[in-house]
This record gives C-alpha cells, sequence and structure tokens, in this order.
C-alpha cells in the first residue's frame, strides 16, 4: 500500500482538516464582518463658522460622537456668505460634497435648501421617524417641505431683534421703546447725551437689509401677515405697497433723527462692532444667534433684545424662524451615519444645548417663550404670541439679489444716494431677475 | 584642400540641407506638447467657459438654457453694469497716468544723487509684496469715521471734512485710487530705475557740458532712452488697473450703491453672490475683450512711438 493512498481513517482526517480550516475561515470572516460593523465611520460636515470655526456646533458634534462611537465627524467650517456658498456649490457640482452640510431653509439665499433639493443634491428626509412631528412652524413649512418631502433638519430658531445694552439704557434715562415715535425720540436723547441709539453696519447689505426687514415685520406684516405670498404670486409689488413705502420712510426718519453714529454708512460689520460692545451705541439689529459672538467681545456688558416696534405698539412684530439647517448629500456613502447625525439634530436634547450656547432658541421652545437664553428675555413676552411672530421675510424671496438690493439701498437712503420711490421700484426689478 | 573640396560638392550641400530642415523642425517638435497643453488649458478651457456667457446658467443646475446674447443686452439695459465699466474706465486711466508719473519721479529722485537710495527704494517698494486684501483693510481703517484721517483733520481745525470716506459716494471710487497707486508706484518706480540705469551716464555729462537745462536733458535724452521701460510700465499698469478687484472688494465692496462697483466686483456678485453664472460670464468677457484691446492698442502706439524716439 503506498504511503499516499488514503485510507478511510485518513480521509476523515483530511476532511475533519478542511472542515476546520473552513470553520477557522468563516470564523475569521466573521470576526472581520464583526469588525467592519464597529468599524469607524467618518462623516464629513461643512458649517459655517462664526468668527474662528464654531465652538458651539463642534461642542453638539462632539456629544454626538460621545453617544456614537463608530461615528466620527469631520468638520470644516466657512464664514457664511459667498464663500461658504461658493465652496459648497463646487463641491456639489464636483461630486463631493460633504456628506452633511449646513443650509438655510426657502430659496432667498446662495445656500438656501430648496434650490439644492430641486437640483438632486440633497436627500430627502420625509421619513425619518422625527419628521412629521418636529414643530416646524405653518409659515416655516414651505422653506424644508417641497414635492411632500423634507429636505432639512432645522437645528434652531432665531429671534431676530434689537439687541441692546439694559443698562446704557437706564443711564440715558430712557425705556425700550413700544413706538416708531418713541424710538426716534430716544434716538434724539442718546444723541444728546453723547450716544447713539440704533447701530448699523451701512456697508454691510446683510445688515442694512436686515435692519429693513424687521422694520417691515412691524409695518408689512403687520398690516398684511400674508405679503410675502401674495408677492410671490405676483398679486402684489414691493412699490405698490404702502407699507413698504412707510418702512423705508422711517428708516429716513431715524436717519435724520440722529439714530446711527456718524460713518455708519460707510461701517461694515466688523468696524461697526467696537461702537456697540464698548456701549457707545444702545442698540443694533441682530440674529439672536449671534449672542454668543458679541458676548465674547466684551465679557461686563449685559445685553437684553426688544422687538423693532411699529407706529403703534400693537403692531410690533418679531422674527423668529428655523434659519438655521442641515442637510444630507443625496449622494453621501456613509447614508446610514449620515442619517444617525441629522436624527440627533432633530432631539431637543442638541437644540437646547445648541440654543443655550449662541444665543438662539430650540425648535421645541421657541413658541413657549420659555427656556430662552437670559440675553432673550426681552423677547419672550411677544414669541408667546403666535400672531405676532413671523418668519424672516427674506427666506421665502425669489433670490438673492432682492435682499442684497434691499441692503445696498438702504445703504443708499443713509448716504442720499437712493430715495424711497427708488428703492421700491429697484426691489420690484431685482424680484423679476429670480 | 580635400576638406573644401568636399563640403562644396552637390552631395554634400544637400546633406546640409536636410540636416538644417532637421535641425530647423527639431524646436518645433519640441515645442508641441507644451503648446498643446497651453491651448487645452488655458485657451480651450477659456473658449469653452465662455459659452456659459450665452446661457442662463444659475451654478447648480445640470442644464444651461441657452439663451442667445439676452445677457449683454441686459448687461447694456443694467445702469449698475454700465456705471461699472464707466468707474473701470474712470480709475485705470486716472491710475496708469498718475501711477507712472510718480513712478518715474520716484526713480529719477533714487537714480544716482541721494545717498540712502538704497534704503528709500527699499521703502517705496515695500508695498508692492504685500497682500492687497491685507493692505486695502488697514486703508480701511484709515478711511473710517474714526480713523486716523479723520483724526488728523479734526486735529488741523477741518471737522467739517471728516466723513466715512469709504461710504461717501462722492469719494469711495478715490480711495480705491489712492491705494492702488500707493500699491503700484514701487512697482513702477522698479521698472523705470531699470530703465534708467541702461543710459550712459556720459551722454547726459555730455549734454550738460554743451550747457543743456536739466529738463531739456530730461525730454531730450532721458525720456527717448527710457521709451521701453514706459512700454512695459504702462501696459502692465493699464491691465492691472482695468482688472482691480482685491482693494475694490475690501475697501467698499463696490458700495455705496455701486458708486464704486467695477467691472471686476460685478463679475464677482453676479458669479457668486447672486448665483447668475451665466450673466457673470457675460460680463467677464467684455472685461477680458477690452483689457485685450486697450493693452494691444497701447503696446502698438507705445512701441510706435519708442521707434520714433
Amino acid at each position: 500500500m503506498n504511503a499516499m493512498q488514503s485510507s478511510p481513517r485518513r480521509r476523515w482526517t483530511n476532511l475533519a482538516a478542511a472542515l476546520t480550516a473552513v470553520a477557522a475561515a468563516a470564523l475569521v470572516a466573521g470576526v472581520g464582518v464583526g469588525a467592519k460593523t464597529h468599524a469607524t465611520v467618518t462623516v464629513k460636515v461643512l458649517a459655517q463658522s462664526n468668527g474662528q470655526g464654531n465652538p458651539q456646533l463642534q461642542a453638539v458634534f462632539d456629544k454626538f460622537q460621545a453617544t456614537h462611537p463608530n461615528i466620527k465627524i469631520e468638520a470644516t467650517y466657512l464664514p457664511i456668505g459667498e464663500t461658504y456658498a461658493n465652496t459648497l456649490r463646487t463641491q456639489l457640482r464636483g461630486g463631493n460634497a460633504p456628506d452633511v452640510f449646513y443650509v438655510t431653509p426657502g430659496s432667498g439665499g446662495l445656500q438656501s435648501l430648496l434650490p439644492f433639493a430641486k437640483a438632486g443634491y440633497v436627500a430627502d428626509l420625509s421619513r425619518r421617524p422625527w419628521a412629521k412631528k418636529i414643530p416646524l412652524a405653518t409659515s416655516a413649512r414651505p422653506l424644508y417641505w417641497w414635492k411632500n418631502k423634507l429636505w432639512g433638519v432645522p437645528i434652531d430658531v432665531v429671534p431676530v431683534g434689537v439687541m441692546y445694552h439694559p443698562n446704557t439704557l437706564s443711564s440715558l434715562g430712557l425705556k425700550v421703546p413700544s413706538t416708531m415715535s418713541q424710538l426716534l425720540s430716544a434716538c434724539r436723547t442718546a444723541k444728546s447725551k453723547g450716544k447713539y441709539f440704533l447701530n448699523v453696519a451701512g456697508a454691510s447689505a446683510q445688515n442694512a437689509g436686515l435692519l429693513a426687514t424687521v422694520v417691515a415685520g412691524s409695518y408689512v406684516l403687520a398690516k398684511d401677515p400674508k405679503w410675502n405670498q401674495k408677492r410671490i404670486a405676483n398679486k402684489v409689488t414691493f412699490a405698490g405697497t404702502p407699507a413698504w413705502r412707510t418702512t423705508l420712510q422711517r428708516i429716513v426718519d431715524m436717519k435724520n433723527a440722529g439714530c446711527f453714529p456718524p460713518g455708519a454708512e460707510s461701517n461694515d460689520n466688523v468696524p461697526a462692532t467696537p461702537g456697540f460692545v464698548s456701549e457707545q451705541v444702545v442698540g443694533w439689529t441682530l440674529p439672536s444667534s449671534i449672542t454668543g459672538l458679541i458676548k465674547s467681545f466684551n465679557k461686563n456688558a449685559q445685553y437684553n433684545f426688544f422687538a423693532m416696534p411699529g407706529d403703534r405698539a400693537a403692531n410690533t412684530r418679531v422674527f423668529s424662524s428655523p434659519t438655521d439647517a442641515f442637510a444630507v448629500y443625496s449622494k453621501t456613502k456613509v447614508r446610514a451615519a449620515a442619517m444617525k447625525l441629522v436624527d440627533y439634530w432633530a432631539t431637543p436634547a442638541a437644540q437646547g444645548a445648541y440654543g443655550k450656547a449662541t444665543g438662539a432658541a430650540s425648535i421645541y421652545q421657541a413658541g413657549t417663550g420659555k427656556h430662552l437664553a437670559y440675553e432673550l428675555r426681552g423677547l419672550a413676552p411677544i414669541l408667546r404670541q403666535k400672531s405676532k411672530v413671523h418668519t424672516l421675510m427674506q427666506v421665502e424671496w425669489s433670490n438673492p439679489a432682492v435682499f442684497d438690493t434691499l441692503g445696498k439701498d438702504v445703504q443708499g437712503l443713509l448716504t442720499g444716494q437712493k430715495t424711497v420711490a427708488a428703492t421700491l421700484t429697484d426691489l420690484d426689478a431685482a424680484w423679476g431677475r429670480g | 584642400m580635400s576638406t573644401v573640396s568636399e563640403t562644396t560638392t552637390p552631395a554634400a550641400r544637400a546633406t546640409r540641407r536636410a540636416s538644417r530642415r532637421r535641425s530647423g523642425r527639431a524646436p518645433w517638435l519640441w515645442v508641441v506638447p507644451a503648446v498643446v497643453v497651453v491651448l487645452a488649458l488655458r485657451y480651450v478651457a477659456t473658449g469653452a467657459g465662455a459659452w456659459y456667457a450665452f446661457t442662463d446658467w444659475d451654478g447648480i443646475s445640470t442644464h444651461a438654457r441657452f439663451v442667445g446674447l439676452d445677457n449683454f443686452r441686459e448687461i447694456l439695459r443694467d445702469s449698475a453694469s454700465r456705471g461699472a465699466l464707466e468707474h473701470t474706465l474712470e480709475l485705470a486711466f486716472a491710475f496708469v497716468v498718475v501711477a507712472n508719473v510718480i513712478g518715474l519721479a520716484l526713480a529719477l529722485a533714487l537714480n544716482r544723487t541721494v545717498k540712502t537710495r538704497g534704503l528709500l527704494r527699499a521703502l517705496f517698494f515695500a508695498p508692492v509684496v504685500m497682500s492687497s486684501l491685507a493692505v486695502s483693510y488697514i486703508w480701511q481703517f484709515i478711511f473710517s469715521y474714526s480713523g486716523p484721517l479723520n483724526g488728523g483733520l479734526g486735529k488741523v481745525g477741518l471737522d467739517s471734512l471728516k466723513r466715512g470716506w469709504t461710504g461717501d459716494p462722492r469719494w469711495a471710487l478715490w480711495t480705491i485710487f489712492v491705494v492702488l497707486v500707493w500699491q503700484f508706484v514701487g512697482l513702477s518706480m522698479v521698472m523705470y530705475l531699470a530703465g534708467l540705469q541702461g543710459i550712459p551716464e556720459e551722454l547726459d555729462e555730455a549734454s550738460a557740458v554743451d550747457g543743456a537745462s536739466t529738463w531739456r536733458r530730461f525730454r531730450k535724452i532721458t525720456l527717448p532712452l527710457l521709451a521701453p521701460a514706459i512700454t512695459v510700465s504702462v501696459t502692465l499698469s493699464t491691465i492691472y488697473g482695468l482688472g482691480v478687484f482685491d482693494q475694490v472688494f475690501a475697501l467698499t465692496g463696490g458700495g455705496p450703491v455701486d458708486a464704486s462697483e467695477t467691472l471686476a466686483t460685478q463679475i464677482y456678485k453676479q458669479t457668486f453672490a447672486f448665483g447668475r453664472f451665466g450673466y457673470g460670464t457675460a460680463v467677464s468677457l467684455i472685461l477680458t475683450v477690452l483689457i485685450t484691446v486697450l493693452a494691444l492698442a497701447q503696446l502698438a502706439i507705445l512701441r510706435v512711438r519708442e521707434s520714433r524716439l
């Protein structure tokens, strides 16, 4: 018998060895599969920076990572505005977009959500468990939903008002104005005492435009809460709306009453900041989400907010809208992890922590007027009155040029280059370019 | 002798001709890859990009609609774009004249006589190597209402002149002009200095001995011999002046209300701020044609003058 011939015993031994090898290989593969399941997945995020990075957003990402050890967040922060929007747009077009990215709702900005959704760049979120439960205001719904699909997760609600120094206000013997005439009178008083009542970064179309829309809230929307929808349907125009004429006239009135510090028309946001944080200027129209940053410049200063009044106290309106959001890239390769991240952002815990850090409010708390940042205490009463709270007007506008034109022409009202009538005509012309 | 006879035979001549043809052809063969790369990456890509000028592409849509000459018609109708064209030409013209006059004056002053000329040349040239954006932000502070310019005016009793210079429609464009000139004169000075260094000192000395005045020597000797430097400096400053962006962007952003808008800032705003890539490309085509035509025309005129001098 050949030594190499297989005896039955030997064959069994070989089979056993083979089975053992297969089992071992399977085991190894099994371990491999297991390891893959627990391997770290990296989710790339692109978000807006506020100064140096965005520590408030990063803190929430850190908390998410602590509870999801197999997901690593690789966040890049870029200054909001053209830099951010163009980087994102280039990446989207190039097919190498971040898995999750910051957007603003609606369609009025360069990084607005709905044009991205229409171009097929963002993933549908309407099947997420929170999609139908998240308390999105009815007026804000069209900014996130398109074709019955939800395209982004709101991460906060940002009230907008006049941020002011309560101690400086008292030291001037003034109270929070509840009508426009009181505000104009306060401007004259402050100026007579060597201070200025209102700041504006006239060279920043964003800030000058924000001042105009905040005033418009208490004039245009107080008169016709559905004005935006009518403008979208081309049933009204800026030039044909008397309340818009009054809005812009009130800005001219503010200038004539000496509300703004000298040189305000030439200041961008950065040069406009020292005057405000050093309390030389009492108030500044700002989104509350910037509170954390403003506080960091002068930690001793106290802040509060008031709503920009209309001609009558009853007309006063405030903007409070979910203007910050995240969207998921439609072609992401880490869809499950990206979805987990947006799911996390939809929780009250994440939104509460973020709102507390920035000065914005959680979408779950904004309408209650409770648990707001301390600096928002002045806005709490009006935030509880749903009929007086609106979504920021410009996010619904047809294209970014409309708001830019508004900001630019407000600067023109301050320099005397523009009249109210010319501004209204420019706005309608810019709308038509959308 | 045999060598001479060899080189003069018809066969040898034919060989030499063939060799010359080969050697004449060889450099072109070597150049072809580089030319192809340059054509493909620069001219073909730019030409392909120019197609967007005839579309309404918004920068994110997958489809761009052909709109013919609509974008160009809108540019002609739009007061902001027309204003930007006017400002561009106004700024470039003033900049070319003033920057070259000051640059030449500095070069003449620092050419030979001044003892500390090395230090002064370095000081005048320093702004050239600085970042345009950084320089502009510093000047923005100088021009701000609470800045040193207004501070100085206040100290000499000229409070009535105090203003936010970059926010004043009458002055905004000229604040940009000041920064442009301040930053460019150093480069202009260096180009003229290089030209001056090439002029033989003896010519100037001989004419001085013959009794020619300083002005006459400058007009009849220095200026003609400086013609090539003038051509280079004027052409470069024209291109620089027409394409100015950084200084406008940082100082005024084109404002107030388009008072300092230039074609370059219009391109940026329309393309990147408003997402109107088609329109922005149309404006950039106009700027490209403008720079090319003006620079070439200027170059041709200056070359003719050079040959006459």
